[in-house]
């Protein structure tokens, strides 16, 4: 499924004297089976863009778009039905949890959001364990024993039981450490792999980098900058006065290039390719 | 002086000791990064330099004075202060200047002695105009400043600062680290910030690994290992340019100055 | 001027009002409110309303933040009023129906009700609107303080109940936020048999408590370490002091007080 925005903006608390503009005049088009970056600093509007899109959030003026459907024309019950679809992971995922148990907790979709019999849940919890790195005996262990790492993959299994084939992300790493940023970048490739669009919304630049093909970037309810990934490296300067912070291999090889070095357009956002690329060409 | 001798830590109920004859001084005036994946025991090392918990082995001192003694308690905490990761988990007030003003209300301060240290603190993170904001309407950046100046007003020697960057953006996290800087610099205030995120190692002085509740390093920034292997293996991100400063030391024999900003690094590689 | 007026949130001010001592203000907004509903219709009700509207005036507080305020008990006085204009029984003495509704029924008895409702809620604003939360809980130790001579923990109570306030925003906030991320699970909460509307909402309960008792944990830990321990004696940032400007205020509200049981 794509998803489109044309010329969207919101406003939080509109019709108060506390009004927030929180979007204006933002237009992406994400294709089917893409991975789509969202970067900005915090309050740029990312968390509302991907409430747009789900239909937690009307737009107040301009459209969106999930496939055929409009979110913002959809009754409760039609609501309902597009969210098994388009999935939303929020921020720190892990303080929605219900249920004691790991099952019951990935299963909690599929009990009250579907029509699924509960005999077929177990077979379906195990493969959504399976899709987020966890073995199927998982399902038996008491959430409250489990580290950070695998509580935010037990609550992505909670999402992906539901077969999106959307998968918004309010930043996913936020929080973990690298074993764990490193789980959930396997369980993102694997979606990709499967064919899942993905709305990846992050202030972490390593994880956009490793998975997405596009990248945008919001700054104050504005989309500032949205391209290619493989474009990047002609833009640095550009995102720098935007006030983002690009890793420093990024800025590295931004420099590097000033001076003539300009290995190809991996180096920008690939520090291993920068390293070989400097080691071959440079340090001979 | 912070001084870990012979400290071991085992929560009530575990098996595993969280921490395991640990040996460590912090001196005065250092900034002191420890890192170490999830559950290496960081929180744990943390919560006992402060007297939050004492060890199940072993003694900890804060300027000599034993945090397993009740009476030193209160000394401790003023000396010794904590910075979470959850900012909304620690205010108690609806207002800027009477959460800063809660520290100093503990100590038994006079009035006037209060709303000083609270003007103060809230300078030093540029935070004087939101004194009469509530707390739960600032940005994240916003509301980890204000707990610095709530520390701050209690006039410690020594900030000790738990994953306080998490859930922030590099911008954010960049102005408190540089304030952490300025405050180490200004006031020889000594920082130990607790963290696993590697982004932070530029701004420290000496590094201390944790890994399974072990100290397996202990030195400073520049004699961390060079080979990604070791990071792996203590569940760290390798530092971003690692390869780069490898690659650079075997064919100049030479460390490279990851510290430099990357203008300075492009020019001496292009050299 | 910063914007949140949300009703009982504290508006940064230097006004006349926000000077008054908050143990003043604390004693004569009780005795207003026992004003109010000692009023009769319809000449002292309107003083009450003139002293409101002057309170209103002296707290500079702007006309704009009353429909604010008023804005979440529309519904409930809309309710309570009809209440009384149906039920409110026949008579000019005795108790009606229930306790709260006084004796009259019809159009004069329903006004005078709303119109004492909204007084209520805009002494109660005012008050919490021009009184920080400190200064509002050290009044209320204050007065509490002789029952501490008792042996009763004031201070600790005082701290318990700031702290509590100050999460009721924290709360909603929460709760909304579990809210929606159930919905994007693609859960609808209105529909199913009743057993499942009510797992449903578990679904939202649940998450609720066990992040309050873990937030609680880490205020805990967090108070501790900036040296809070239970029966200390604690410093304060404002000090207490009493002017002329808070004696005119009691004694304006005694007196009105005073006229208007006789």
């Amino acid at each position: 499924m794509q998803i489109s925005l044309k010329n969207v903006s919101f406003t939080y608390q509109a019709d108060g004297p506390f009004a927030r503009q929180a979007l204006s005049g933002v237009s992406l088009e994400v294709a089917a089976g893409q991975c789509q970056g969202l970067a900005g600093p915090s309050g740029s509007g990312k968390t509302t863009l991907l409430q747009l899109v789900n239909g937690l959030l009307k737009p107040c003026s301009g459209r969106v778009q999930v496939g055929e459907l409009e979110p913002a024309a959809l009754n409760p019950r039609q609501l309902a039905q597009l969210r098994r679809r388009v999935g939303l992971v929020f921020q720190q995922p892990e303080r929605q949890f219900v249920e004691r148990l790991v099952g019951d907790e990935i299963a909690f979709g599929l009990r009250y959001a579907t029509q699924v019999p509960p005999k077929e849940y177990a077979p379906q919890v195990g493969e959504a364990l399976q899709a987020v790195g966890l073995q199927a005996s998982y399902a038996n262990r008491e959430i409250s024993h489990l580290s950070g790492g695998e509580k935010r993959r037990v609550a992505l299994a909670g999402i992906l039981v539901m077969r999106p084939e959307v998968l918004l992300l309010d930043e996913p790493t936020a929080g973990l450490d690298y074993p764990a940023i490193r789980a959930v970048i396997a369980t993102l490739q694997f979606l990709k792999r499967q064919g899942t669009t993905l709305l990846l919304a992050s202030h972490d630049f390593p994880l956009l980098f490793e998975l997405c093909d596009q990248l945008a970037v919001l700054k104050e309810g504005q989309l500032v900058y949205h391209s290619p990934l493989a474009e990047l490296g002609q833009q640095v300067s550009f995102l720098q006065e935007m006030g983002l912070e690009l890793p420093v291999p990024t800025l590295l090889a931004a420099s590097l290039a000033q001076r003539g070095f300009t290995p190809g357009a991996h180096v920008f956002t690939d520090p291993q390719a920068l390293a070989r690329a400097i080691r071959e060409q440079l340090l001979t | 002086m912070i001084r870990l001798t012979g400290v071991s830590y085992t929560y009530p109920g575990q098996g595993q000791p969280a921490l395991d004859g640990l040996d460590l001084e912090i001196s005065r005036g250092e900034f002191l990064v420890i890192m170490g994946r999830n559950g290496s025991g960081k929180s744990t090392l943390a919560r006992l330099l402060n007297g939050l918990l004492t060890p199940t082995k072993g003694i900890v001192t804060v300027e000599g004075m034993d945090t397993a003694r009740r009476q030193n308690l209160l000394k401790i905490q003023q000396r010794v202060g904590m910075v979470l990761s959850e900012p909304d988990s620690q205010f108690v007030s609806n207002l800027v200047e009477e959460e800063v003003a809660f520290g100093p209300e503990n100590l038994g301060l006079s009035s006037n002695q209060i709303q000083a240290r609270v003007k103060e603190a809230l300078a030093l993170v540029h935070m004087e105009d939101y004194a009469e904001h509530p707390p739960f309407s600032l940005s994240g950046g916003q509301k980890q400043k204000v707990c610095i100046a709530s520390l701050l007003a209690m006039q410690p020697a020594y900030m000790i600062l738990d994953e306080p960057f998490s859930m922030l953006d590099a911008g954010d996290r960049k102005a408190l680290v540089d304030i952490l800087r300025h405050l180490q610099q200004e006031r020889n205030l000594t920082i130990v910030l607790v963290t696993h995120e590697v982004e932070n190692i530029p701004a420290a002085d000496n590094i201390v690994v944790l890994d399974a509740g072990k100290l397996v390093f202990r030195d400073q920034v520049g004699q961390l290992p060079a080979d990604e292997e070791t990071w792996v293996n203590w569940g760290l991100r390798p530092p971003p340019l690692l390869g780069l400063a490898r690659a650079f030391y075997e064919r100049t024999g030479q460390k490279f100055p990851l510290h430099l900003s990357p203008e300075e690094m492009a020019s001496l590689l292009c050299k | 001027m910063w914007e949140k007026a949300i009703s009982g949130q504290y508006v940064p001010g230097d006004s006349w009002l926000h000077r008054r001592d908050p143990r003043s203000k604390l004693l004569a907004s009780f005795l207003l409110l026992a004003v109010l509903f000692l009023a009769e219709v319809p000449g002292e009700l309107l003083i009450c309303g003139a002293i409101a509207a002057l309170l209103w005036h002296l707290g500079q507080l702007p006309l704009a933040h009353l429909r604010e305020v008023l804005r979440p008990f529309w519904l409930l006085i809309l309710l309570v009023a009809v209440l009384q204009f149906w039920w409110g029984a026949g008579g000019t003495t005795g108790p009606g129906p229930l306790p709260f509704l006084g004796a009259n029924r019809g159009w004069e008895a329903a006004l005078a009700l709303a119109l004492r409702l909204i007084l209520l809620i805009m002494v109660m604003h005012l008050l919490v609107a021009t009184t920080t939360p400190l200064q509002l809980a050290d009044a209320w130790s204050w007065y509490l303080s002789p029952l501490g001579k008792l042996g009763f923990p004031v201070a600790e109570l005082v701290v318990i109940m700031a702290i509590s306030l100050r999460f009721i925003p924290l709360f909603l906030q929460e709760s909304a936020h579990i809210h929606k991320a159930q919905l994007a699970r693609g859960i609808d909460f209105r529909e199913g048999s009743l057993k499942q509307r009510l797992a449903k909402t578990l679904g939202i309960l649940v998450p609720l408590l066990r992040n309050s008792l873990q937030r609680s944990e880490e205020l805990a830990e967090a108070m501790e370490a900036r040296a809070f321990q239970p029966g200390q004696r604690r410093g304060r940032l404002y000090e207490r002091k009493t002017s002329a400007g808070d004696l005119v205020f009691l004694l304006v509200a005694a007196g009105l007080l005073a006229l208007f049981t006789w």
